[in-house]
């Protein structure tokens, strides 16, 4: 019963987010702006539709979705929503096949932009193998911080716990969710690393990777992107507000956290602007000097 | 019979000098094959001394007859034959002095032989001398003569030298370490061999001389 | 034993044939890889009976001169035969077609494989200094004639000669090393060794012996160089075979030294942290295939010497739990990294074979016309880069949970091991950058330069798809390795593999791997029926409204790997040729960039130039003529002699 819950709560959340961020965003731009259910029409919308494939496509173009899509579902199943709900599958490690799927997905996606032979797509990808590569440190010594700090390897015991924990690890814990924060974004191609609105070759990263997909194939690619945003975001919340309260009272409080996310990266993509792009990989280093001081002061406070 | 056994060291010391003198290289290959069978009988005749003579002496007896008297000057014969080698030029110290030198080396070598200490008696008072004399002629032909044949009729002198030294210890070395001796020496001809005609294909001369062209 | 005793005499047997039949060329080969094929199947079933709990088999021998000898299996060498004889067995039936189809003699290749099969199971199963010296360097001979198959070729002879070089200054350290060990226990046979007091020396001695031949850095330089030039199912064994027996070389060097230092077990750690971030990096600057894959090898080993320089650390902490996580991801993925590097590299000379070329800049497209080699490289692309739910994941899983067990210990560990997590961490993103781009390049898109190109033959794919099944079930295996690593793990932790209790975490690993693939296969369906109804349109890929697409506008290889190349330039040191435009309707332009290894360019090179300007006046001033040394050697006898005697 928790377990479908929990399975019913990641599959149909996520393109909400998507909306209330693109809310935020229009509102600081003066504009009434999109439903904040629009994400949803639209990928009903496309799977009606039929598709366009390149004729220089092959297999490996059409496998990208379905496989992206199926490594972010398998990532959902590990992460728990506190100790109400916890994940359906947990056991020592899963925090690396969780990275490792996101990586398995992000794979899947770069094969299938540089199957179609176009420069932009190409562009794309190597961006974002970039980007990526360099956000890994950042997300595993963030993980290596939570596991000195919890003493588990795992989502379901590292997400769990009180407020207690903010004052045991206060410092500490503040610079790990900068740290992830800036992973999650850098992820999600969202500013300051990329535009998500624009779709010129100069700002874009993972929009450009996904250019030539259509119908099917593009619903599955944007509700993937909205999952992975969701993900990387029920993490941050989880670690900023670890409560505990019955199951309905923990569901309001894990969609109110979700809300005040989507609407923090809605105020960061209004205010900043993207980065050049040799900036990026300097603040990708810094998000991980940021995860490696957290890890330093967790030593310090655990040993003593 | 120690008579026996004196007569084949001192002829295989002859052909050894006479070797030194000999400006013609088939002449020098023969010499070899005729010292190489005596030497073979050496064996032989030490075992007849000490009473009944024994398997592995037989065994060394076959080996080195195959080897080195029929095989290697075979094998000497075709390398010469398909290198179209004529006669030796004069050797770098001249023959004449070769011959005073190699006399001096077999000197060197009995007075060495009366100051060797040695754990037991040898069979025969003339073993050690005749060994060491092959040895050092040997190493002379190597360093005195210039074509690359008589250089390999040298170091096989050298290597029937170390075989009678061997001997000393026929009771106590295994037969292993005698097959290996011969059975090197008998790749160390034929690569030689190799060596010569392969030389010849892509020079004139099998003659050291030239080769030292090769130098930087 | 009888059994793997009856694998080398066929090893032995067919080598020998091959040799006498090397007229034929076609039964020579055949011979030479039936030899491999029938050794593999006589030999796994026994070292998989050992892995299962067999008790040790051993075979004692005395030399004519006094030294003993023996052959012993234990689960150690067990799990390295097994890996050895499978994957030789498949470069053997995939080189036979391949040299068989090259037209050119096949002078000795024949005849050398079988025999360095044979020269390294015995490496693995030596139990004594001696055999394993000789048998160490039979395998490095061996390996330096199959990688100089194309001897007429400069680059290949150059590259043999550094191998050769490189090896035999790492096989004087092992020299030293089994010197010291034999005489300060006075016994050359390994179950009698004892290391002295100050076993660091030695194992720094090990490290350094083992390391160059396993490929660590800084004594990778001559990997990259024999990758290349070697052919493919060469490169495959080299790559897959060669190297492991450095690590099993230093995991047996380990054992016989007893309790090591912490400082040991760190450094390792410290060189497999170098060696896999500056191979994988080295490998990304990379333009050619079979480079970029060995440059790859380089960081799967340093991946390899991280799970063991955690596990010598951990045991010399009292943490075996730790330790037997350590050398379980070593041990996997000595297999691992075999399995899905030969097949890597058997479908690279496929390409190299049909297309000519193995220039990255030159190749594309290739999917269309050879769809199942395409398919047999993802595959080991995807399983190199660590993507579940193929097999890289689980054995680099296993080295991720012993580097967090790892951050329990004393405050040096600690550190090392969050180092370590970081580097392993973007190790794995660089890796699956590398390996999109060197795909991508080769099979994706439209070909760069027009290639007539068509499918490898059946018997080149059959050995590949095999290697590739392996991956994929080893991936999917989870309980069954604890099972398999149980007792080499124990041998060198002192624990069984399961007291870590690693079996759940692969349970759900390998549950988790198939419902992946489930539901990847139960969207693609989802998809097909939702497109039944309308059927998709085919059209040119989307070029913003260009008129003229041509293949040379898609992103090369080089320009895939540029932003990364770019921030990491402080260590790659890339070097750039550019012909830049000039004035208003420029004609000319070029634009070159590539790197050369700085190990080499800032250490070996220098070091040669300096040695043979040193040593120019010894040439100078040697004598020309053979005699003159004869004499020299004569007349030091005899003044030795003279002296001698009173």
């Amino acid at each position: 019963m928790r377990t479908a819950l929990h399975i019913l709560l990641f599959l149909a959340l996520p393109p909400l987010l998507q909306g209330i961020i693109n809310r935020v965003k229009s509102a600081f731009a003066g504009r009434r702006g999109p439903p904040v259910l629009q994400l949803y029409f639209d990928l009903w919308k496309l799977l009606r539709k039929s598709a366009v494939y390149s004729t220089t496509t092959t297999w490996v173009f059409r496998l990208g979705p379905p496989a992206g899509l199926a490594a972010l579902l398998m990532a959902a199943l590990l992460l728990p929503l506190g100790g109400g709900l916890p994940a359906p599958v947990a056991f020592a490690g899963d925090v690396v096949l969780f990275a490792y799927l996101l990586g398995a997905a992000r794979f899947a996606t770069v094969l299938a932009a540089l199957d179609t032979g176009s420069s932009f797509e190409g562009m794309g990808a190597s961006r974002e193998v970039t980007f990526s590569a360099l956000a890994e440190p950042a997300l595993f010594l963030s993980i290596a911080a939570l596991a000195l700090a919890r003493g588990s390897i795992s989502w379901t015991f590292v997400l769990t716990g009180q407020m207690q924990i903010w004052h045991i690890f206060g410092p500490a814990l503040a610079m790990l969710i900068g740290a992830l924060v800036l992973v999650a974004l850098a992820e999600n191609s969202r500013i300051p690393f990329d535009d998500p609105n624009t779709h010129l070759e100069l700002t874009m990263v993972h929009e450009v990777m996904v250019l030539d997909h259509s119908g099917p194939d593009l619903a599955m690619i944007l509700y993937g992107a909205s999952l992975k945003l969701f993900l990387l975001g029920a993490i941050v919340v989880r670690l900023a507000f670890p409560f505990e309260a019955s199951i309905p009272g923990h569901v309001a409080l894990f969609l109110a956290g979700m809300v005040v996310f989507a609407i923090v990266v809605g105020v960061i993509e209004s205010t900043f602007a993207r980065l050049r792009m040799n900036h990026v990989p300097q603040i990708l280093i810094a998000a991980g000097v940021f995860a490696a001081l957290a890890v330093a002061v967790i030593l310090i406070r655990v040993s003593a | 019979m120690t008579a026996g056994l004196d007569l084949a060291l001192v002829i295989a010391l002859v052909l050894c000098v006479a070797s030194l003198g000999t400006s013609r290289i088939g002449a020098a290959i023969r010499y070899f094959s005729l010292q190489a069978a005596a030497i073979a009988l050496v064996p032989l005749l030490i075992e007849t001394r000490s009473g009944g003579i024994g398997v592995h002496a037989w065994i060394l007896f076959g080996a080195t007859v195959v080897l080195k008297v029929f095989g290697v000057p075979y094998l000497l014969n075709r390398s010469v034959r398909e290198a179209a080698v004529r006669s030796e030029m004069e050797p770098l110290i001249g023959f004449g002095t070769s011959l005073a030198l190699g006399g001096g080396l077999v000197a060197l070598s009995f007075a060495l032989a009366q100051k060797l200490p040695l754990p037991q008696k040898p069979p025969s008072d003339l073993l050690i001398p005749v060994a060491f004399s092959l040895l050092m002629i040997g190493l002379l032909l190597i360093v005195s003569r210039s074509k690359a044949v008589t250089q390999v009729v040298g170091y096989l002198v050298m290597e029937n030298g170390i075989f009678l030294f061997g001997l000393l210890l026929i009771d106590v070395m295994p037969y292993l370490i005698e097959l290996g001796v011969l059975l090197d020496l008998f790749v160390a001809v034929f690569v030689m061999g190799i060596v010569i005609f392969h030389i010849n294909r892509e020079f004139d001369h099998i003659d050291s001389h030239q080769l030292d062209s090769l130098k930087d | 034993m009888t059994l793997i005793l009856a694998a080398l005499s066929a090893l032995a047997v067919s080598a020998l044939a091959a040799a006498l039949l090397s007229r034929q060329r076609g039964m020579s080969l055949a011979v030479s890889a039936g030899g491999c094929v029938a050794a593999a199947l006589l030999g796994i079933p026994a070292a998989a009976g050992q892995l299962l709990g067999a008790p040790a088999a051993r075979i004692r021998w005395t030399t004519p001169l006094g030294a003993a000898g023996a052959l012993a299996l234990d689960p150690l060498a067990a799990w390295f035969l097994i890996t050895v004889l499978f994957v030789s067995a498949l470069c053997a039936l995939y080189g036979r077609r391949s040299l068989l189809a090259s037209g050119r003699a096949i002078s000795g290749q024949a005849a050398f494989f079988p025999l360095i099969v044979l020269a390294i199971a015995v490496v693995v199963l030596a139990a004594d200094a001696l055999t394993f010296l000789m048998a160490w360097e039979l395998m490095t001979v061996l390996s330096f004639l199959l990688v100089t198959h194309e001897h007429e070729r400069a680059e290949v002879r150059s590259a043999g000669l550094l191998y050769l070089v490189l090896t035999h200054a790492g096989t004087s350290c092992l020299l030293a090393l089994f010197a010291v060990l034999a005489t300060s226990s006075g016994t050359l046979l390994f179950a009698g060794m004892r290391a002295p007091a100050q076993p660091a020396v030695l194992f720094a001695l090990a490290a350094v012996g083992f390391g160059v031949k396993a490929g660590a850095w800084p004594f990778h330089v001559w990997l990259p160089a024999a990758h290349p030039v070697a052919p493919s199912h060469v490169s495959a064994f080299l790559s897959g075979i060669v190297i492991k027996t450095g690590i099993y070389g230093l995991l047996r060097a380990s054992l016989l030294l007893g309790p090591l230092p912490t400082r040991c077990g760190l450094v390792l750690l410290g060189l497999g942290v170098a060696s896999a971030l500056l191979g994988v990096l080295s490998a990304l600057a990379q333009h050619e295939l079979k480079r970029l894959l060995a440059y790859h090898s380089i960081e799967n080993i340093g991946i390899i010497l991280m799970g063991t320089g955690v596990g010598l650390a951990a045991l010399s902490l009292h943490r075996p739990a730790v330790a037997a996580l350590g050398f379980a991801g070593a041990l996997l993925h000595v297999t691992n990294h075999a399995l899905f590097k030969s097949l890597l590299f058997l479908a690279a000379g496929a390409v190299g074979k049909a297309c000519g070329t193995l220039q990255l800049d030159r190749l594309g497209g290739l999917l269309r016309k050879m769809p199942h080699t395409a398919l047999l490289f993802a595959l080991g692309a995807a399983a190199i880069s660590g993507l579940p739910p193929l097999n890289g994941f689980v054995s680099e899983l296993l080295v991720y949970l012993s580097l967090f067990g790892a951050l329990r210990l004393t405050p040096l560990a600690q550190a090392g091991a969050v180092v370590s997590l970081a580097a392993l961490a973007c190790v794995g993103g660089l890796a699956a950058a590398c390996f999109a781009k060197a795909t991508g390049a080769v099979f994706l898109g439209t070909a760069r330069t027009p290639v007539d190109a068509h499918e490898a033959p059946r018997e080149m794919l059959l050995p590949m798809a095999v290697l590739g099944a392996a991956c994929v079930a080893i991936g999917l295996a989870g309980p069954l390795l604890v099972r398999a690593l149980e007792l080499p793990v124990a041998q060198l932790a002192g624990v069984p593999l399961s007291s870590a209790a690693p079996q759940d975490t692969l349970k759900f690993v390998a549950a988790l791997g198939a419902a992946f693939i489930a539901s990847a296969a139960a969207l693609w369906f989802a998809r097909r029926r939702l497109l039944l109804a309308r059927a998709p349109a085919a059209s040119p890929t989307w070029g913003c409204g260009y008129a003229l697409p041509a293949p040379s506008m898609q992103y090369t290889a080089a320009s895939f790997a540029q932003p990364l190349v770019a921030v990491f330039r402080t260590v790659l040191f890339p070097e750039r040729h550019a012909l830049l435009p000039v004035g208003t309707f420029p004609t000319a332009l070029a634009l070159e960039e590539h790197g050369r290894d700085p190990i080499d360019r800032f250490l070996l090179a220098p070091a040669v130039r300096a040695g043979a300007l040193g040593f120019a006046f010894v040439r100078r001033a040697t004598p020309s003529r053979v005699q003159w040394y004869v004499l020299a050697v004569f007349v030091a006898l005899v003044v030795l002699l003279l002296w001698g005697i009173p």
